[in-house]
């Protein structure tokens, strides 16, 4: 998917310094993107700009030439779904449910059906060496695995773009590399990856950078 | 569909999942659903048995009489009303007329009156049979007086005799005519009138309608002089009785729904406020802001269905076997959908402010 934002603004009170500010650029499919910055600079609110999650103040956001970014929120919802994965930097996993359930989440909204999301999800955990897992809930995981098991949830729409908000930020340095070279081979396929880090050597393994400096109030 | 399908059966499975939210849901609606049904239960049961105690035949009978035979009320009135629905059924008696026993244990007067209509209905035999026409039975009292308690013997007035077959017991408002005999006319005699007619009315809320069916009814040569008295303190006393009762067992059920909504409403806060992250993680994955909505309605909604239906269905079944009451099945489902309503407005608020929250504050670690 081509991926672009021309003009965008945002701020998260009206009236408060744009986290945003006037911000143009591309995202080409086949590509890993790094957002880097320091913190508050608004990697993350880029971030989900881009993917829909934040309706902007002022410019657009396009997925493949459409302009999007100001649709009903059903029809961002819908393009999320069906489009886009998320990998979000503690794996965002439900204790409540199995390994694979939390996987199967992540078709939840995509369209397909059920018995096709099973296979393809056993298939992603036995690629990322979790499929032994498959029955444990989070809490029996390790950081690493469950991150691992975030990836398999976000790529098991086969999505057009992902959106990884500091995915590596809590790993290790060997399931770091497995979750960018996850990312990698599946921008090879020609999805677009774009991803929120203030870690320089996930820069470095990415096709290129986008440097934010803009400071502005921390929404959280 | 595939989505709409998707999203059902997975708000489905997290019922499952969160199990102590799922029952005590469940629970509440249980419980309210079946105090509402065991309380009115209680209610009837009471109501019943005070209304029963009321509801004696004395209390349900209206008599028109005619005070001095000047009415001229017709036998016919019985057979007319007798037609009629307004009462279980209409016994009519004639002027007591003396009437002598010769007999060698006793000589005495017994006043006869002449009976018309399913006097059998308040009179018991206590000896012999009942009579056909041209016959009598003595009242229990008056047998005695006149020796005659196996009830076989002859009644003489102006040379003419009527067989003496039996005996009878009257009780309650008809215990005077144990006093009497009760003769029933040959029909070959013709006409006769009656000094008073007796209706009883099917329940003691119908004798208002008894007493203007015999007003209405009664043929009589003079109807404006016929006297119609009821048994109004009863039926005053049932209508309060009722009006009480019911007030009090709406007022339960009102209260009872009251709370069982308030305490729904508290657990759907936090069900839903327990979920931020999950409602972060699924707008992310492609939620709608409806399909949030419409996850946690169902979350809150199905428990609720289930308990209201195992609490209906008990409280039916505990008040069918301790009161042989039952509630009916369509006061018993409408209490299931009011539970299903409340559970609605109880989960759609909180369900709608999780939605509109900003999901990037959930999923940002900062």
């Amino acid at each position: 998917m081509h991926l672009a934002a021309r003009g965008l603004q945002f701020a998260y009170r009206r009236g408060a310094e744009r986290t945003i500010d006037d911000w143009t650029g591309a995202f080409a499919p086949g590509s890993v993107t790094a957002l880097t910055g320091p913190s508050g600079s608004g990697k993350s609110t880029l971030l989900y700009l881009l993917a829909l999650m934040l309706r902007p103040t002022a410019g657009t956001v396009e997925w493949d030439g459409r302009a999007v970014g100001d649709l009903p929120d059903a029809e961002r919802a819908l393009l999320r779904g069906t489009r886009a994965g998320f990998v979000f930097q503690d794996a965002m996993l439900d204790p409540a449910q199995t390994v694979l359930s939390n996987v199967l989440e992540g078709g939840l909204f995509s369209g397909l059906p059920r018995r096709s999301l099973v296979a393809r999800a056993n298939d992603l955990l036995e690629r990322f060496g979790v499929d032994h897992r498959r029955g444990h809930r989070p809490g029996e995981v390790s950081g690493g695995q469950a991150q691992r098991v975030a990836l398999c949830r976000a790529l098991l729409g086969d999505p057009q773009v992902v959106f990884a908000d500091e995915p590596t930020g809590n790993l290790d340095r060997s399931t770091a590399d497995v979750v960018l070279h996850a990312l990698r081979a599946h921008a090879a396929r020609g999805a677009t990856v774009v991803v929120a880090t203030h870690d320089p050597l996930v820069v470095e393994r990415c096709d290129g950078a986008v440097g934010l400096t803009t400071r502005a109030e921390d929404p959280a | 569909m595939i989505r709409t399908r998707a999203l059902v059966g997975e708000a489905l499975r997290s019922t499952g999942r969160h199990l102590l939210t799922t029952g005590a849901l469940a629970l509440i609606a249980a419980l309210a659903t079946a105090a509402v049904l065991l309380t009115t239960g209680n209610s009837y049961a009471t109501e019943a048995a005070v209304i029963g105690s009321l509801d004696e035949r004395g209390a349900r009978v209206v008599v028109a009489y005619d005070h001095d035979g000047a009415a001229g009320i017709r036998m016919a009135s019985v057979d007319s009303l007798s037609r009629t629905d307004a009462a279980e059924w209409f016994i009519g008696l004639g002027e007591a007329v003396d009437h002598h026993v010769d007999h060698e244990l006793a000589r005495a007067t017994v006043g006869v009156r002449a009976v018309f209509g399913a006097f059998e209905d308040v009179v018991v035999p206590a000896a012999g049979r009942l009579p056909r026409e041209g016959e009598a039975v003595l009242g229990e009292r008056a047998a005695r007086d006149a020796g005659l308690l196996d009830g076989i013997g002859a009644l003489s007035a102006g040379g003419v005799d009527i067989p003496v077959v039996g005996v009878f017991r009257a009780e309650g408002p008809f215990d005077r005519l144990n006093d009497v005999a009760l003769a029933v006319p040959d029909s070959a005699e013709g006409e006769r009138q009656l000094r008073y007619l007796y209706g009883l009315a099917p329940a003691i809320g119908q004798i208002d309608v008894l007493a203007d069916a015999m007003r209405a009814g009664v043929v009589a040569s003079d109807p404006d002089l016929i006297r119609i008295e009821k048994p109004s303190a009863a039926a005053d006393l049932e209508r309060v009785i009722s009006g009480e009762l019911g007030s009090a067992a709406r007022r339960s059920t009102t209260l009872i729904l009251a709370t069982s909504g308030l305490l729904i409403l508290i657990v759907a806060i936090m069900v839903v406020g327990s979920r931020r992250r999950d409602v972060g993680r699924w707008r992310a994955l492609g939620a709608s802001r409806s399909a949030v909505v419409t996850g946690f309605v169902i979350e809150v909604v199905v428990p609720v269905v289930l308990g209201a239906s195992v609490g209906a269905l008990s409280a039916q079944l505990w008040n069918q076997a301790a009161h042989d009451f039952r509630n009916s099945w369509t006061f018993a489902g409408a209490l299931v959908v009011d539970a299903t309503l409340v559970a609605v407005a109880a989960a759609v608020a909180p369900a709608i402010a999780a939605a509109s929250r900003d999901p990037v504050r959930v999923l940002r670690v900062p």
